[in-house]
């Protein structure tokens, strides 16, 4: 008996995105009134239909498998594709990531400079006075212009505070 | 002339100087708009005379959009939501080694659209705000809709992938406290109570998203050498603007008349020219691809929409845009009280900031050019000093707004978000515009429905304006299909 298997291509990644999304969302708001919803309803049906004719079209394919060999190939080239060439962009989302979370502790300041330096050291950066004078200045004018001039509340960090009192 | 003379004092120069160098100082950060900094510095106009202040504040408001559309040329990095249709064809220019050509469109075009809407502010401020009044819940609506659907339209692999970008957006402005006061799709957050910020989508889905795709070469613009960005060459851009006299214009009154309709400003107004633009083009194809009338026909819309607001703001009392909001209450501060009477009352103060803004439209050339200028040799910094550099800008503009982590949190979910999108042929413009206008179209679609009944619906086809909305964005959505089967 001939067998059948089911591929998923990176197309289906944004719309599986979407379509667990609007699950979520479908979740959230049951029970709300018409009124809340007159709007969000037809939208939210409009996304499933897309989501599913985008994932139907291009997204999902179910095919033989004697043919599965020269598909895997180019399933393997379609997701290092995506994520060979991303070293970078994987340093830069981890590094923001980091950022969020020790904002609050460390404090505006110190936490800008850390991410310039491992940022640009994760990245290929290995001069000296690059690594050093790009992360003062950057940080300092915007300090300047922030917490100076246009008397933005900056996080000052946990860890100063304590100091500090 | 009592207008003019009122503002030829020193005070005013110096006034009009300090308010454009923080506007372009601000617009270049991305997030940072106007409305933010207006908010930041009213307090610092309560000792200042009501003219002065009056005009201070506006050029502020006028010039944040100059810094956007230079970082929006040059890094594909948007100052403000206003400038998202810059990044279009600017940044595609840049990459081709036409840096200094593109800034010069952008700056000419901001000029030439200042300069007729205030010129319109001047002569015809009345009966254009009586106009843009006109407009009930039911046109607002559609003009939201329009901006996302001509979007989606016309920009990712299909119109499929478009609509679908499109929606999810409208999906994720949806969520917060609702027109109707209840709690909408929150997910226990706090934080999103108030509906998922703008700044830190934009900022994600775009900036962040592009910068991603940059962080892998080793230069912005690998083809862009020194030469490419003299201020002969952002000259050369300036005078490229008068090449395209219809779009001028056709875009300036656009932008007059949708920054004259309260509640859509400078982001409505530039998405719909870009689009109606292209529309209109022999060459739509060349759209998106580095063409000159896609800056012109963005930039001179959204400068526009700033003498349209305005005159809504002084004509009705009724704020044009954010920013006019914070105009508004600076001027009820300082004992002014606009509405139709204001240009009985107190017309040197009316004519005198639409002179004021006008000057400033000089001054914003040459600064904008030197600016630019400089901020084009960013293009020689390799991406690896760069990029987290300008990351570290777009994490600040989007703490910013509220001043809390999570918004800077949910610019890194949009940056991932955006990346992937880009990655497989999304258009994540669509994705913002539904996140800005999303909000919009609800709020409308609940009013229709509050002001005209259960048949709501029947006044889409029976208002004139509505029908020709309801006509356009029809035609949008069926023509690629008609177009496949006439091409059959």
């Amino acid at each position: 008996m001939r067998g059948y298997r089911v591929r998923v291509s990176g197309q289906a990644v944004f719309p599986l995105l979407v379509l667990g999304f609007s699950v979520a969302y479908a979740m959230q708001v049951r029970g709300l009134s018409v009124e809340t919803l007159l709007f969000a309803k037809p939208v939210l049906y409009i996304c499933v239909i897309l989501s599913l004719y985008l994932l139907a079209k291009e997204g999902v394919r179910v095919e033989r498998a004697s043919d599965q060999g020269q598909h895997d190939a180019a399933a393997v080239s379609m997701v290092r594709g995506l994520t060979a060439e991303s070293s970078r962009m994987l340093i830069l989302t981890t590094n923001i990531f980091l950022y969020v979370l020790s904002l609050e502790y460390v404090g505006f300041l110190a936490t800008s400079i850390l991410f310039l330096v491992v940022t640009m050291l994760l990245c290929g950066v290995r001069r000296r006075l690059v690594l050093i004078a790009v992360p003062l200045s950057v940080v300092g004018s915007l300090y300047v212009l922030l917490a100076w001039w246009l008397k933005f509340p900056l996080p000052p960090g946990v860890i100063l505070k304590l100091f500090t009192e | 002339m009592a207008g003019l003379q009122v503002v030829l004092t020193v005070d005013i120069w110096l006034l009009i100087i300090a308010g454009t160098s923080l506007g372009i100082i601000v617009g270049i950060i991305p997030g940072l708009d106007s409305m933010t900094c207006i908010a930041l510095l009213l307090p610092l106009t309560f000792y200042m005379q009501p003219l002065n202040a009056l005009v201070f504040l506006s050029s502020i408001y006028v010039s944040v959009m100059f810094g956007g559309e230079l970082t929006a040329t040059l890094l594909n990095t948007p100052g403000g939501e206003e400038n998202l249709c810059t990044t279009l064809d600017g940044f595609p220019m840049t990459c081709r080694g036409q840096a200094g050509e593109a800034l010069g469109l952008g700056i000419g075009s901001s000029v030439v659209g200042g300069v007729i809407s205030y010129i319109f502010l001047l002569v015809s401020a009345a009966p254009v705000a009586r106009f843009a009044m006109k407009f009930g819940p039911t046109e607002m609506f559609l003009i939201a809709l329009t901006g996302i659907i001509f979007i989606a339209a016309l920009r990712g692999e299909s119109l499929a992938k478009g609509l679908l970008a499109g929606a999810f957006g409208l999906l994720i402005g949806g969520v917060g406290i609702a027109p109707t006061g209840e709690w909408r799709a929150t997910f226990g957050q706090m934080y999103l109570s108030d509906g998922v910020p703008f700044v830190p989508a934009m900022i994600g889905l775009i900036a962040v998203a592009e910068l991603f795709v940059i962080a892998e070469r080793d230069l912005v613009a690998p083809a862009t050498t020194v030469s490419d960005v003299s201020f002969r060459r952002i000259l050369r851009g300036m005078r490229w603007v008068f090449e395209y006299p219809g779009t001028i214009i056709r875009s300036s009154l656009l932008g007059i008349i949708i920054g004259a309709i309260p509640g859509t400003g400078a982001t409505v107004g530039s998405a719909v020219s870009y689009n109606l633009t292209k529309r209109l083009s022999k060459t739509p194809e060349k759209f998106g691809t580095g063409f000159p009338p896609g800056i012109i026909a963005a930039e001179t819309a959204n400068n526009a929409t700033t003498g349209g607001a305005l005159m809504t703001t002084l004509m009705l009392g009724v704020p044009g845009s954010g920013t006019c909001a914070l105009l508004l209450g600076a001027m009820t501060m300082q004992g002014i009280h606009p509405g139709p009477q204001i240009l009985r009352e107190q017309s040197d103060l009316v004519y005198g900031i639409a002179f004021a803004l006008l000057l400033s439209q000089v001054l914003m050339v040459i600064m904008a050019a030197v600016g630019g200028y400089f901020l084009a040799y960013l293009l020689f910094v390799p991406t690896a000093t760069l990029v987290p550099v300008v990351v570290l800008y777009c994490m600040i503009g989007s703490l910013a707004i509220r001043s809390t982590e999570f918004d800077v949190f949910l610019m890194g979910i949009f940056g991932v978000v955006g990346w992937l999108m880009v990655r497989t042929g999304f258009p994540p413009i669509a994705m913002v515009l539904g996140v800005i206008l999303g909000p919009i179209a609800d709020a409308e679609l609940v009013r229709s429905s509050m002001r005209y009944g259960d048949q709501f619906y029947f006044y889409f086809f029976s208002r004139p304006l509505s029908l020709v909305l309801t006509v356009v964005i029809v035609a949008v959505l069926v023509a690629p299909y008609v177009r496949s089967r006439y091409v059959r």
